[in-house]
């Protein structure tokens, strides 16, 4: 039985555009192996779906949703021949380079913006034999551009009442008094920090059932012409448990989630940016939201 | 002197068979050195002889030089010539010291006095770790007192397994898998909460095992849940206790393989860097999972469990430990329910220990919270909906805080400087909680306290009332004042000023549970104006608290004398009735027992004996033998240290108060009787055996004394021991009537020796009675004839017992006495006896030369012997193999002692061929000894020369 793997030098798997991706290809193989040839195909590429709910919308633009290549290599690392029995290792590097014209982001899995780099290896084997494919994918994190402000700028709130623009099923005179106040470290977050502030409830005659902060996601696609934008929640954590205290500075903390978040980005056909919503449920069922857009950095 | 045959002497009467033969030349036995200590009529005073005790002593000594050798070669020669005392009781007297007052410590909330090695350096024994403090507060917080709680995975000391039923079981591990869901049970039962804590805890085990690490993670978040219920309100500390326990299992596991990890890594150098990085990512991993948590409590409790993990990844972003401490310390403001928050604080303080030790900031700012939270929580109208739904008052509530805030001071004082303490202290002085001060006042260094005493004692007053009662404030105050050295002229100062608040309380309760405290602090510091605080109210249902007091007194007072120089500690003990009055009598009499001093003091004698009466009164028939018996050795003990030296009347007269006093007590008179016995041997001593007058009306009045205590003693064998050595001690010092009287009195209860007794398990008396009457018989030996009764009247007088008592069958006991008869009677057939006792004339001396008193001597002679046959006629037709043996062994007795004793003439010889003969028939063939004997016996008979000695050897041999 052959085995095919493909093992990268770094252990994370963490690469920065610049980058020299180093690794070896791993063949195991009892008997001889012989081959006509492996190749190596590293891709990295931008995948926007449809959101059932905005597929008739879609169609309009279905050009701006084809897969964005953001890379591609081919290397030839071996012309076709022979191994001898056991582990050869074939060992691979490459520069992580955008092609002509194109930008390298973060990598992301969303719902409906997916954006992937992997290295596939082929190996052909002429008529006999099947050929052997093996892929794996690694992961590119872009630093943000020096020009995005890295500074500090608090940003203050206050919840009250008259504050509110949404009410479902009750008239305003109904909503019981309160008056929330905090304030944010800033809005824009370095995405290996976490997002910090706090928060008082200075008063409020309902009692408190809970506290919490909704990170959400806003994934935009399509072009200037028209576009969808589709919002998931992607963490929800408490952070007031019960009728928590007056007056009492309650942190705001929160980690940002590896696999579900990136630095926030825009592209020509797509966006992903981020938003926390601080959530305050009430005994009675009602809840108080405010809504923070905020911009994560890298 | 048995080994020659002596001449035989020509009989003087004709009409008798066997005639005693009396040996010359005579040697007059003159006991020496040892042999007088060992002589029964100096010896009976102390059971162990001499030489054993020297034996014992040395034993010990070679004991000790062992220990010291081991130790340091060198100093063995020093050693063994001054070898240390060993003394056994020192242990245990310094036990007993101790428990008093850990117990009350214990129960005040705990000072930390307790020792125990800790994992970490930092800790110094004054640290009570939480392994201490979980008994206690599993025992204390519960909502069923009658059960213990027992938790397989906790040692509470009650060790147990406990068994999960099934269903239990699937329904908790459902619950497991949906665990986003909000899933309202039912209200568990506190059993019901230990049992799923159980479960939790042995899935946490199977999951982890079986490498399962999310399940894992998910059973600790499920584990955190629970302590988010408050349902069962006083069992939650207890909860908390249980399920810390698995979150810190879980967190050391996830510690331990990240750590191995690490220690892999550097094992192999290849690959180091990449083991590390992979250690590292193992570790961040955990911490992005549990960031993720969706609820507030358990992201905490598990982030917490884990908490030491943070120093494998330092260098990351937000991994300072002390801002990541922070940072949770800011979190749990987050948690609404101020018991639940206040729990987890404690929890943060507990296993940041590991991390950082010395950091205490964020337990000052844990404890800011506290007080603020709590000062908007008594406002708002949520404590009494908790009050109502929990139906507990708000001293009970506030009570189930105590321990978290004793873990978060102890935390914080432990090591703390002053600084600090003073930053507490403000916070207190800004929230007057009392509750706090008691665990500001418990866990501070008691030098700390008792510097700034007066500080603290305008607290105690300042403090709010209903939070903590003040009377509690008050006890720990004190006990920290008897631990910690108060500046010298604050003592004073400070008492009074308690004291002056503590005598307004009303409850009396309260009341003497301060005044239990301080008593010791009195007794500590200053222990000249005890008059100063003994107080004088009516103290009918406190006696426990009194009793205490009291026994914090005896701990205290090694000198027993000083305390009874003390006007108000007589009072204060006559306050007592009823079962602690026993106690505390008892406790007197222990205190007094262990004091090292002798004395002679009056008053303490008084106090002795009105308290040993209160014990004595208290036993009755019914009391347990054991308690009758541990009395009995207190008493004795006590008297034991009353010794008035040279003045003998003195002691005769405590013997005899004493004797009135434990009238019930059969080991103290005998005890009583020993030490008459052993005033009358120091009065001949200090007469240098010549008494005069005086002194012989004394020894006169002691023996009184023996002869009438010793009927009143229900032992039988103690009674009859009394009576010889008494009988010899009066012989001793010249009082022969009175002697006599003793032995008279003595034999006439030999009939009521039980042939039997029944403790335990059946057992004949037979030996000891043949024993005793040996000893009996061989004081006879130099007991002076009657004057009007003539020389055989005790003699005769023990025949006759010994004849009409109802031995059992097949008992030898008769024959063996009867035999050691003939062998006083051959001693009296001597011209000198073989001993004498200084100034008593003996039979030798008052009738050997008179011819009817050897034809007497040998018509009782013959009688005997005849009885003897008799009496081994009747066991020879016994069947039964070992009345058999028996009988073989008293048949050899009597040939060696006719052979050593009689005229061997014809008679004697044909007796011994006929005796000689029945026991060789019957010697059963097993036995080895008999047959030894029986050989011994005939080759001693060919050893004599006389010519009747040779037939008889012939005729034997030839047989």
């Amino acid at each position: 039985m052959n085995v095919l793997d493909i093992k990268l030098k770094k252990l994370d798997k963490i690469y920065r555009p610049g980058n020299n991706v180093a690794g070896y290809i791993v063949i195991n193989s009892k008997e001889d192996f012989s081959h006509s040839g492996i190749t190596l195909v590293v891709e990295g590429s931008v995948q926007l779906q449809l959101s059932s709910k905005s597929v008739g919308l879609f169609e309009a633009f279905y050009n701006s949703l084809k897969p964005i290549t953001l890379m591609h290599y081919t290397i030839n690392i071996t012309p076709g021949g022979k191994f001898a029995p056991g582990i050869t290792e074939l060992p691979f590097e490459f520069e992580l380079q955008a092609l002509p014209g194109q930008q390298l982001f973060d990598t992301y899995h969303g719902v409906f913006v997916n954006i992937q780099y992997t290295i596939k290896c082929d190996v052909k084997r002429g008529i006999l034999s099947k050929d052997l494919q093996k892929s794996v994918e690694f992961v590119v994190e872009v630093p943000s551009p020096a020009s995005v402000s890295k500074e500090l700028t608090p940003v203050t709130f206050n919840v009250t009442p008259d504050s509110l623009v949404n009410f479902k099923r009750i008239t305003k005179s109904e909503v019981p008094n309160f008056k929330i106040s905090g304030s944010l470290r800033s809005a824009v977050c370095n995405i290996n920090d976490a997002f910090q502030g706090y928060m008082k409830i200075e008063a409020a005659e309902a009692t408190i059932k809970s506290i919490e902060l909704q990170l959400v996601r806003v994934e935009t696609c399509g072009c200037a012409d028209g576009y969808a934008r589709e919002v998931t929640e992607i963490q929800n954590i408490q952070i007031g448990d019960g009728d928590v205290c007056r007056n009492f500075n309650i942190p705001l903390w929160m980690v940002f989630p590896r696999l579900f978040t990136c630095a926030s980005t825009a592209a020509k056909t797509f966006k992903i940016e981020f938003e926390v919503n601080l959530v305050i449920m009430l005994e009675d069922g009602h809840l108080i939201t405010e809504n923070f857009p905020i911009k994560l950095v890298r | 002197m048995s080994e020659q045959t002596k001449p035989a002497q020509q009989a003087q009467q004709s009409q008798h068979p066997y005639i005693l033969a009396t040996k010359k030349p005579l040697k007059v036995k003159r006991l020496q050195g040892v042999e007088i200590d060992r002589h029964p009529l100096n010896t009976p005073l102390n059971p162990n002889s001499k030489k054993e005790q020297e034996k014992q002593e040395k034993e010990k000594e070679k004991q000790q030089q062992q220990q010291t050798n081991n130790k340091n070669e060198d100093d063995v020669d020093k050693e063994s010539v001054q070898p240390i005392q060993f003394d056994p009781l020192s242990k245990a007297a310094d036990n007993k010291s101790n428990d008093p007052l850990s117990a009350t410590i214990a129960t005040m909330g705990g000072l930390n006095l307790i020792k125990e090695t800790h994992l970490t350096t930092y800790v110094d024994e004054n640290f009570m770790p939480w392994e201490t403090m979980k008994p206690s507060i599993l025992q204390q917080y519960t909502t069923d007192d009658t059960t213990p709680i027992q938790v397989s995975f906790i040692s509470t000391g009650i060790s147990g397994k406990v068994k999960i039923p099934l269903n239990r079981l699937n329904k908790i591990l459902e619950e497991l898998e949906q665990d986003k869901e909000e899933t309202k049970t039912a209200q568990l039962s506190q059993p019901d909460i230990i049992m799923d804590l159980e479960t939790l805890h042995s899935e946490l085990l199977k999951a982890w095992s079986a490498e399962e690490r999310v399940r894992s993670l998910k059973i600790a978040i499920q584990t955190a849940k629970v302590l988010a219920d408050t349902s069962l309100i006083k069992f939650y500390p207890s909860k908390f206790v249980i399920a810390t326990e698995i979150l810190d299992t879980f967190g050391n596991m996830v510690y331990d393989r990240i750590k191995k990890r690490l220690q892999n890594s550097r094992d192999s150098k290849t690959n180091e860097q990449l083991l590390r990085e992979q250690a590292k990512e193992t570790c961040r991993n955990w911490f992005y999972k549990i960031a993720s948590i969706r609820e507030l409590l358990p992201r905490l409790f598990v982030e917490i469990s884990i908490l030491k993990c943070y120093e494998f990844i330092q260098g990351d972003v937000n991994t300072e430990p002390k801002e990541v401490i922070n940072r949770i310390s800011d979190m749990i403001r987050g948690i609404g329910n101020p018991l639940v928050a206040n729990y987890i604080r404690a929890y943060l303080a507990r296993r940041s220990f590991d991390l950082i030790p010395e950091y205490k900031k964020f337990i000052i700012q844990g404890l800011k919270d506290f007080v603020f939270t709590q000062k908007s929580f008594e406002k708002s109208k949520y404590l009494d909906n908790t009050l109502q739904i929990y139906r507990i008052t708000l001293t009970e509530y506030l009570g189930l805080y105590s321990p978290s805030l004793e873990w978060l001071l102890q935390c914080l004082a432990h090591h703390a400087t002053p600084e600090i303490l003073e930053e507490v202290l403000v916070l207190f002085v800004e929230s007057k909680n009392s509750l706090l001060l008691n665990h500001i006042i418990s866990s501070f260094p008691p030098d700390y306290i008792c510097t700034n005493s007066t500080m603290f004692s305008n607290y105690i007053k300042e403090a709010d009332s209903f939070s903590y009662p003040k009377y509690q404030l008050y006890s720990t105050f004190g006990v920290n004042l008897v631990l910690g050295h108060p500046p010298q002229n604050q003592i004073k100062t400070i008492l009074n000023d308690v004291w002056k608040v503590v005598t307004n309380f009303e409850n009396i309760k309260d009341y003497i549970s301060v005044a239990e405290v301080f008593i010791e602090y009195v007794l500590t510091h200053c222990s000249d104006i005890l008059r100063h605080i003994i107080p004088d109210k009516n103290y009918e249902n406190i006696q426990s608290h009194l009793q205490s007091i009291v026994l914090k007194i005896f701990t205290h007072i090694s000198d027993f004398n000083v305390l009874l120089g003390l006007p108000n500690f007589l009072p204060l003990l006559d306050l007592f009735n009823g079962e602690s009055q026993k106690q505390i009598s008892r406790s007197t009499l222990e205190a007094l027992s262990a004091s090292t001093s002798i004395t002679s003091d009056p008053i303490l004698m008084n106090t002795f004996l009105t308290y040993g009466k209160a014990l004595h009164d208290s036993l009755n028939s019914l009391s347990f033998q054991d308690e009758v018996r541990q009395v009995t050795q207190l008493v004795i003990n006590c008297i034991n240290k009353i010794d008035f030296g040279r003045d003998v009347e003195k002691q005769l007269n405590f013997y005899v108060d004493c004797r009135q006093t434990f009238i019930n007590l059969d080991g103290v008179k005998n005890r009583l009787v020993y030490g008459v016995v052993s005033i009358c041997q120091k009065t001949l001593g200090l007469v240098k055996g010549k008494h005069s007058a005086k002194t012989t009306a004394f020894i006169r009045a002691c023996i009184a004394f023996c002869f009438i205590t010793i009927p009143s003693i229900d032992d039988i064998f103690m009674r009859m021991n009394l009576y010889l050595v008494s009988a010899s001690i009066a012989l001793q010092n010249q009082a022969l009537s009175q002697a006599d009287a003793l032995l008279k009195a003595a034999i006439t209860f030999v009939q009521e020796i039980p042939p039997i007794l029944e403790f335990k398990q059946v057992k004949s008396t037979e030996d000891w009675t043949v024993s005793y009457m040996s000893d009996f018989i061989s004081l006879l030996v130099v007991v002076p004839g009657h004057p009007e009764n003539g020389p055989f009247y005790l003699i005769n007088a023990v025949h006759k017992v010994i004849k009409d008592y109802q031995w059992d069958l097949g008992s030898t006991g008769k024959a063996r006495i009867l035999i050691q008869i003939i062998a006083l009677l051959s001693s009296w057939a001597q011209p000198a006896l073989p001993y004498h006792i200084d100034k008593v004339e003996s039979n030798d001396q008052l009738f050997t030369e008179d011819p009817e008193f050897v034809f007497e001597l040998n018509e009782l002679y013959n009688s005997i012997i005849k009885e003897i046959l008799t009496e081994l006629n009747t066991l020879k037709d016994e069947p039964d193999q070992s009345t058999q043996k028996k009988m073989v062994n008293v048949c050899l007795d009597l040939v060696n002692k006719l052979l050593e004793i009689g005229e061997l003439n014809s008679k004697t010889a044909s007796l011994i061929f006929n005796l000689y003969n029945m026991a060789k028939k019957s010697i059963p063939a097993s036995s080895h000894t008999d047959l030894t004997y029986l050989k011994n016996t005939l080759n001693y008979i060919s050893t004599l020369d006389s010519k009747m000695g040779k037939d008889l050897y012939s005729k034997l041999s030839a047989n």
